[in-house]
């Protein structure tokens, strides 16, 4: 008797014979499986791309320095972080996805989304209301958070990879003109090797430019290789105020 | 491999004595629209990838639905989709309405929560957690010691609330 498991036990959000009946195995589509070939090296590009890469240990004080201003550039603080992003996706054949240009705010747990399709949703932390511009309706949908934009997930995995030492240091690049310092880490899930990219401002230490880049085989077995990008237009910390708080609310439909 | 008809019979036994299993997994992870759709998908893996011998295949399925629901996650998030609310959206961490055992719950770790979960609702030994969860046995036994000390402490700490029924679907 364990009676911090039997707690859990007890909370199962399943209940038994649930989905008991419901298999149907004719249902699956279950093609010849392929014979595995192995994949020496899936980017060949990446040799190439690792031969250019200066290596700087995470302890060496110019990378922590690095680091530690991009962190608080990206960390929320007490202000209302403003981003403005235009995204797409690269898959390997040169095929591209565009995401269009979307803004965000971001005040603690509190959050707006605007794309310029006029998708637009806001949360308060407790639940999402979205504006679908093709219905012209509001849904809410309680229970639910939103997923902030990568270059705001960029800064969480930013700090996770700092405590384990293991971001690099690159050459410095020219992104829209401005000197930026490029910070760079994996991401290790047991799945597909993911590779995050973080060009960052030399002087204010902002985001310009954020990708992640993963490659490998997908769940069908099928090998990929993209690349999501996320070029920064605006990047800036409002002062909290009741005015810009009002940038946190749904705008008028 | 070659899809034989042998294989397809094996695989045909595996997927309905564990069909059930793998829904109710991914039924306390992920929403639970999306439930038969990640189970087929985990099985359609599954077949691509089946060993030539599967003693006890219901920890390897459970790997495999580990890394469909990390990529279902993953392109959620990539195309800016409403993801369930670790707090209280996702069927996971909603715990059947005991709301303290939640709040302690989400204070935890997600290598916590699922040394948890493997243990306490897909109900597996040490050792087949461990396979499920892609780590040796005895990474998985201190995995699992640490986390339920972390949770026996998290609910001392958390104040008792009132418990009720949050509703089923998201």
């Amino acid at each position: 008797m364990d009676p911090v498991l039997d707690r859990v036990r007890a909370a199962d959000p399943v209940d038994p014979g649930e989905f008991a009946g419901r298999a149907n195995f004719d249902a699956l589509v279950l093609e010849p499986p392929r014979r595995r070939r192995r994949r020496l090296l899936a980017f060949p590009g990446l040799a190439a791309v690792l031969a250019a890469v200066i290596v700087v240990p995470g302890s060496a004080p110019q990378a922590s320095e690095i680091i530690r201003r991009a962190n608080a550039a990206i960390a929320p603080g007490d202000g209302i972080l403003y981003a403005k992003s235009r995204a797409e996706r690269r898959g390997a054949d040169g095929a591209r996805e565009s995401y269009g240009t979307r803004e965000v705010w971001v005040h603690g747990a509190a959050m707006r989304w605007l794309e310029d399709t006029g998708n637009e949703e806001v949360s308060d932390g407790s639940g999402v209301t979205r504006f679908d511009p093709r219905t012209g309706k509001l849904a809410e949908h309680p229970n639910m958070q939103m997923v902030a934009g990568e270059i705001f997930r960029a800064g969480e995995l930013l700090r996770s990879a700092r405590a384990n030492r293991d971001v690099e240091l690159l050459d410095d690049e020219s992104v829209g003109g401005r000197d930026a310092h490029v910070l760079r880490w994996h991401e290790q899930r047991g799945g597909p090797t993911i590779e995050m990219t973080l060009w960052v401002d030399k002087e204010s230490y902002e985001p310009l430019r954020f990708t992640d880049h993963s490659w490998g085989d997908d769940v069908e077995g099928r090998p990929f290789d993209e690349t999501f990008t996320e070029n920064v237009l605006e990047f800036e910390t409002l002062p909290d105020t009741a005015q810009n708080r009002k940038l946190l609310l749904m705008g008028p439909h | 491999m070659r899809d034989s008809p042998s294989r397809r019979e094996t695989f045909r036994a595996i997927y309905e004595a564990h069909h059930a299993a793998v829904c109710a997994y991914f039924a306390r992870r992920a929403p639970r629209d999306d439930v038969e759709d990640l189970a087929a998908e985990t099985f359609v893996v599954a077949w691509r990838n089946m060993p030539r011998t599967v003693a006890d295949p219901l920890p390897w399925l459970y790997a495999v639905a580990r890394n469909v629901l990390a990529n279902h996650r993953r392109r959620a998030s990539r195309r800016g989709e409403l993801a369930p609310d670790p707090a209280t959206g996702d069927p996971a961490e909603r715990l059947n309405g005991d709301r303290g055992l939640a709040r302690a719950f989400a204070r935890l770790s997600e290598n916590d929560r699922e040394a948890i979960r493997l243990v306490a609702w897909e109900g597996l030994s040490n050792a087949d957690a461990a396979r499920s969860a892609g780590c040796s046995g005895p990474a998985f036994a201190v995995r699992l010691s640490r986390a339920r000390a972390r949770l026996s402490r998290a609910l001392a700490e958390t104040p008792p609330v009132a418990t009720f029924i949050v509703p089923e679907r998201i």
